[in-house]
């Protein structure tokens, strides 16, 4: 995400009533690289925003003091459809999140938060939703570069790999994830949907197909590196 | 919480002693119920037997003397009549005071001699008495005691062997032994009282064997009546216990402090009344506290968020000096510990008065498992901390109903708690498996054939034996944890007690082991493994 692209160009609508939130929340973003960036501080003030800038993303209190994010978030929607929405929360009641998530929020943020929880969401959240503005999906890796796009490995060596689609979608989870350990769980239910018990060892024969595409020694692997008992993770280069 | 060791607090003996006494009462039960009133009801039957001689006898002593009149017995009266009497030449003569004591009680007398001749006669006498003439009239009057419609009474001084039989010989009195030198042996008294004075009961006779059945009758008739009083007694003191036993159940319900709804009938409806007020307070303010819990949780959070995240920003911000970022990473991982203190204490705030909703779902202990440790192994330093997770292949397939948040939070306690007591570094071990649980106690009283386990073991710095013991009997909950040591303890204590909440809330248990300082320490969630149909 160093790379300029349009996603950090989304208009994004912050509505929170708490401006030292608000002022954070700013820094963060404004540090981040985005540059259309709109606030309110209530119900009312964030429909007037919605009309002025027409958004491409909503950051939303669930507390406001003139009515909560739930509704407003109904009434964006109503107006935008499409509209990508994601609550920032100071209650840790879990009929809240599950409110807001039948609601259909893209994602929710409890606070205390750190900022990088904040970009990491909201960037993952613009990259699926606007993929065409997402840029090169491109992935280093120690031995080779991935065009996530087009599913090929560029090895050093010069040679190319095309992957499957399960390769694809495993590389991809791993790769949201990059740095930290993604569960045998979690990559089951990304490549066979949720209630998936017993594809353990499907898995692993995703896993060592991937190493021999990605790997320059799949036996010793240095990308894509099991964590005993636990599941995998990807270490990805940094780029230059 | 692991490291304050101390002895064991009075309220939690208190605790121990009362669950003790109930123990007791439900082992007890309906035998001892029935040993003790039984016994009760016999000292009252016995009290009533000694109370009731002592009655009679004082009343009869009482009786035989004359009761409240001024007149003396008959007995007693004619012996001194015989001692007083004294034969001369025309005949016999009783002294002057013994004939006005006679007409002074309205009684008069008369003696009569061997042959049935009448040989004296009180001065007192009616002009108009009818004397007995015969034998047959004298013996009517002694058998019915009575002459003319009067009492009268027949009194020898000597023995007489017809009635008491050869062998007779009662102790004469002083008085009766002169009387029968005044009179001799072969006369026969009679004092005849005025009517109404006394009352004579002529004797009557029963058949021999009924009168021996007589003793036999009255002890059977005696004994039903016992019985039918002792059950009469024991059905309204059951009636009474029953009508008491859903009151009695709401209050016991109340110290424990879970909410009760009691329903009763006549006479308790009052007092089933007050236990449901009593409950609708405590729940009441149960509920406020939490909310109260819940409100301030809720507005630290924004204070929080700032800290967390301008201290974020220090810390990762290259062009700050190394020493300031150092600081502000401190500054960070401190509120990142407050944020859990927070959501500790909201949540065991929550599950202590049953407002926490838990949203069981079908899950994999063993998958609930791995996530936890993979998110808890990304956030400490790997450089310290050697995580690893073991699954016993038999534990792999297990399905359990749970919260899934909560059971997550409970074993990231347990993993931060490993953290907390070893910083300077340690390896953690997680394993699942299934086991025996025939030694486990779980609550509701459930008994298991097998649990399912999650262990989560360090190789730190472990605890003293009081301590284990101390942590094993830790409170269940908030409420308890204020109560035994002031309320900074058990927030030091939050993340344990939110394991042994979540654990209880979920049918389990946890068990805490160490074999020592420095021998590591080891916490265990035991869940009851449960039937599935077709297995």
């Amino acid at each position: 995400m160093e790379t300029r692209d349009r996603i950090h160009e989304k208009r994004l609508l912050v509505v929170d009533d708490a401006p030292e939130i608000r002022a954070l929340v700013r820094a963060v973003l404004e540090d981040e690289g985005y540059t259309n960036l709109a606030f309110a501080a209530g119900h009312a003030e964030a429909l007037a925003e919605f009309q002025r800038v027409s958004p491409e993303f909503a950051l939303l209190d669930v507390m406001l003091p003139d009515g909560d994010g739930f509704s407003l978030a109904r009434q964006l929607r109503a107006m935008d459809p499409n509209l990508p929405v994601m609550f920032l929360t100071a209650k840790d009641r879990p009929e809240d999140r599950l409110s807001g998530l039948t609601l259909g929020a893209d994602d929710y943020l409890v606070k205390p938060f750190l900022p990088q929880e904040l970009t990491l969401r909201i960037g993952a959240i613009l990259r699926r939703c606007y993929p065409q503005d997402a840029g090169s999906n491109s992935l280093a890796l120690a031995s080779c570069t991935v065009d996530l796009d087009n599913a090929e490995v560029h090895r050093a060596d010069g040679s190319t790999a095309q992957l499957t689609a399960k390769e694809l979608s495993l590389l991809e989870a791993l790769a949201r994830n990059a740095g930290r350990i993604v569960t045998i769980d979690a990559l089951c239910e990304e490549l066979w949907g949720p209630a998936c018990f017993g594809y353990e060892n499907s898995l692993m024969t995703h896993v060592r197909r991937l190493r021999e595409k990605i790997e320059a020694d799949p036996s010793h692997p240095e990308s894509l590196v099991t964590v005993k008992g636990l599941g995998y993770r990807l270490n990805a280069r940094k780029r230059p | 919480m692991r490291r304050s060791p101390g002895p064991v607090h009075p309220s939690q003996a208190r605790t121990h002693e009362r669950a003790r006494r109930r123990e007791r009462r439900r082992s007890g039960g309906i035998t001892v119920f029935v040993g003790k009133y039984f016994l009760l009801f016999c000292a009252l039957l016995f009290a009533i037997v000694v109370v009731d001689f002592v009655l009679y006898v004082a009343i009869a002593v009482y009786g035989m003397q004359g009761g409240a009149d001024e007149a003396t017995g008959p007995t007693q009266l004619a012996t001194r009549v015989c001692s007083s009497l004294e034969q001369e030449d025309e005949g016999w003569r009783l002294s002057p005071d013994m004939e006005e004591r006679l007409d002074s009680e309205g009684v008069w007398g008369f003696l009569m001699a061997a042959d049935g001749s009448v040989v004296w006669t009180s001065k007192s006498a009616p002009q108009d008495a009818v004397l007995p003439a015969t034998a047959q009239d004298i013996a009517l009057v002694a058998h019915y005691g009575s002459l003319d419609g009067h009492p009268a009474f027949v009194y020898t001084p000597a023995d007489n062997p017809i009635i008491d039989g050869a062998d007779a010989d009662t102790p004469q009195s002083d008085d009766s032994a002169i009387g029968e030198a005044n009179v001799g042996a072969d006369t026969l008294l009679v004092l005849v009282y005025p009517e109404d004075s006394r009352v004579v009961f002529p004797t009557s006779s029963f058949s021999g064997s009924s009168f021996a059945a007589l003793g036999a009758g009255v002890a059977i008739i005696l004994f039903v009546d016992l019985a039918i009083l002792f059950a009469a007694y024991v059905i309204s003191r059951r009636s009474v216990v029953k009508g008491i036993e859903p009151l009695s159940e709401g209050i016991g319900k109340l110290a424990k402090g879970v909410p009760a709804s009691v329903e009763a009938r006549g006479d308790l409806a009052d007092i089933a009344n007050d236990v449901n007020a009593a409950s609708d307070v405590i729940r009441a303010k149960d509920s406020a506290r939490a909310n109260w819990i819940s409100g301030v949780s809720h507005d630290v959070r924004t204070p929080l968020s700032m800290v967390m995240g301008y201290a974020d920003r220090i810390a990762e911000d290259p062009s700050v000096p190394e020493r300031a970022r150092t600081e502000a990473s401190i500054i960070r991982s401190q509120s990142m510990k407050m944020r859990d203190l927070v959501e500790d204490l909201n949540l065991a705030s929550h599950l202590e008065y049953d407002l926490q909703p838990m949203h069981p779902e079908e899950l994999s202990p063993a998958s609930l498992a791995r996530t936890a440790v993979a998110e808890f192994a990304d956030s400490v330093d790997p450089a310290l901390y050697e995580l690893s997770l073991d699954v016993d292949p038999r534990a792999a397939d297990v399905r359990f109903r749970a919260d899934r948040r909560l059971l997550g939070r409970a074993l990231r306690n347990l993993l931060q708690n490993a953290v907390t007591h070893n910083p300077d570094g340690c390896r953690i071990s997680v394993s699942l498996g299934i086991g025996d649980a025939s030694a486990v106690t779980f609550p509701d009283d459930a008994r298991p054939g097998a649990a399912w386990y999650v262990r989560v073991a360090d190789d730190g710095a472990g605890i003293e034996v009081p301590e284990l013991v101390e942590l094993q009997n830790g409170p269940a909950s908030l409420g308890d944890a204020a109560q035994r040591r002031g309320d900074g303890i058990a927030a030091h204590g939050l993340g344990l007690l939110l394991v042994r909440g979540i654990a209880r809330a979920h049918g389990g248990t946890v068990l805490f082991a160490s074999e020592g300082p420095g021998a590591g320490f080891a916490a265990t969630l035991v869940f009851p493994l449960e039937e599935r149909a077709g297995d």
